[in-house]
């Protein structure tokens, strides 16, 4: 399964970021990126939804 | 005789004193104070306070030297809320000694008379760099007899790790419960819970204002005791905030409201909202003491709850403290982790450094005297091989009190024994 993830340092460092997760060979995530950056019925709306609960 | 013995030792003490120099040489210091971050220097401590800090100090004679040379050197870590040293094993009522219940006393609770410096989970924690703590009671849920807690749970205290001395402020803050946590406490109703709280302080300002009276019987009764009432006069004398475990914005509102009202001091704790108040908690001069990796709608209260709070509220001007969770007791030591989410969110290094060491020390008055490298102050100080903030690195020496700790604990002894897996002694057997 091409489940992969590329992170932007080191995967062990407290201050590394998931950049971009592939699940399964397409692209579920990627930071930054509104497109692939899925947001629950529950946040729309709410003040969160402008950079609260990923 | 007692004469002699105190002549005695009016002689020895000073000798045994001057002894006390210690250098610590040629680390990076990140002082959290106004001398910045020093390069290969030198940090003079005599009787435990810090009495020097600069390049190029020449070492007094007969200092013991510790020698920081490549590694870096950060104030002692400040552990903002939780309850070490008073819960021993969650989960069974003998050994939690934090949470009130009952209907004698709810403002009077002190948890700094419970507080147990000799909990295992002190060593566990001081080694990997945490040399104080605040530590606060909280509402009890109902036992098995009814008993439950209040709005008001009484007075948080400062302790330090060491080995003397160890409770700092017995009355370092006093913990109020409001919000949908605090409605359990008032009936199921938030509304209840401000207006328990509200009664508790016009009583405790009525009592402090005609105590003459009230002990001569010409005073009307009052829902809470004595102890209860004393115990907030320190809220009005300036020395003792309210601690408001507070989530939902418009309870923030509510507190900036009430302070102001009755001229009393606050720190929120939780927070989840109160990004979206910045400016006005910053007006107000209330603290923020709040878990940076807290980004999920747990409840109602916490709906916009989002990443990057700390460093919006850092940047508003509102004084902030990292926690991990309200329920630290064995891991207080995980605040470098949250310190360093928060940076990966965005906050400046020295900033979130600074929201683990003087921030909490600012926050529960003890500023001038703890939280960073400077002259003067308590000489509490951790020596890391590597940035302190990532999760794989772990102290090579603590201080506390300018007392170099014994850098083991049950855990370390525990991995110890059972390293020893070529011995042919059981575990019981080995060292």
């Amino acid at each position: 399964m091409a489940d992969v993830v590329i992170w932007d340092g080191d995967p062990f460092s407290v201050y590394t970021r998931a950049e971009r997760v592939y699940i399964d060979g397409a692209l579920a995530y990627e930071r930054g990126n509104e497109a692939v950056n899925p947001m629950t019925d529950f946040t729309l709306g709410t003040a969160a939804s402008a950079g609260g609960a990923e | 005789m007692n004469r002699l013995v105190t002549a005695l030792l009016l002689i020895v003490l000073p000798v045994v004193a001057a002894a006390q120099t210690t250098a610590i040489v040629g680390g990076k210091v990140h002082t959290v104070g106004p001398q910045g971050t020093l390069d290969n220097a030198t940090i003079i401590i005599v009787n435990g306070r810090i009495h020097a800090v600069g390049t190029g100090l020449g070492i007094p004679d007969g200092a013991e030297t510790i020698d920081a040379a490549g590694k870096l050197v950060t104030p002692g870590l400040f552990s903002p809320i939780g309850r070490l040293g008073l819960v021993e094993v969650g989960l069974s009522a003998g050994p939690v000694d934090s949470e009130q219940r009952g209907e004698r006393f709810t403002a009077g609770f002190a948890v700094a008379d419970a507080y147990n410096p000799r909990s295992t989970l002190i060593a566990v924690n001081r080694i990997e760099g945490v040399t104080r703590a605040a530590i606060v009671p909280s509402p009890g849920f109902p036992d098995d007899s009814g008993s439950m807690g209040h709005v008001l749970s009484g007075l948080a205290a400062v302790v330090n790790l060491g080995d003397e001395d160890v409770v700092d402020r017995p009355a370092a803050a006093m913990v109020v419960t409001l919000g949908e946590g605090g409605s359990h406490f008032a009936d199921g109703t938030r509304a209840g819970a401000w207006l328990t709280l509200r009664n508790a302080l016009d009583e405790a300002r009525d009592y402090g204002n005609h105590k003459e009276d009230f002990e001569r019987g010409m005073r009307r009764d009052y829902v809470h005791s004595v102890a209860d009432l004393e115990a907030l006069q320190k809220v009005f004398s300036g020395t003792t905030p309210l601690l408001v475990n507070i989530n939902r914005a418009s309870d923030i509102e509510a507190l900036t409201r009430l302070i102001t009202e009755y001229r009393i001091a606050a720190i929120i704790v939780g927070g989840a909202e109160a990004w979206m108040l910045a400016d006005e908690i910053a007006a107000a001069n209330i603290s923020v003491i709040l878990s940076p990796a807290y980004n999920l709608p747990g409840n109602f209260d916490s709906i916009n709850a989002r990443r990057g709070a700390a460093g919006i509220l850092i940047d508003a001007g509102v004084r902030v403290a990292l926690a991990d969770s309200q329920s630290q007791t064995h891991n207080a030591r995980n605040i470098t982790q949250s310190a360093g989410n928060a940076v990966r969110d965005g906050l400046a290094w020295d900033a979130a450094l600074r929201a683990i060491t003087l921030a909490p020390a600012e926050i529960f008055g003890m500023g001038t005297y703890a939280g960073s490298i400077e002259v003067g102050k308590a000489a509490d100080i951790v020596i890391w091989p590597a940035d302190p903030l990532e999760l794989t690195s772990f102290p090579d020496q603590v201080l506390i009190n300018g007392v170099s700790i014994p850098m083991v604990s049950r855990q370390t002894l525990l991995r110890d024994r059972y390293m020893q897996s070529q011995s042919e002694l059981p575990p019981a057997y080995r060292d």
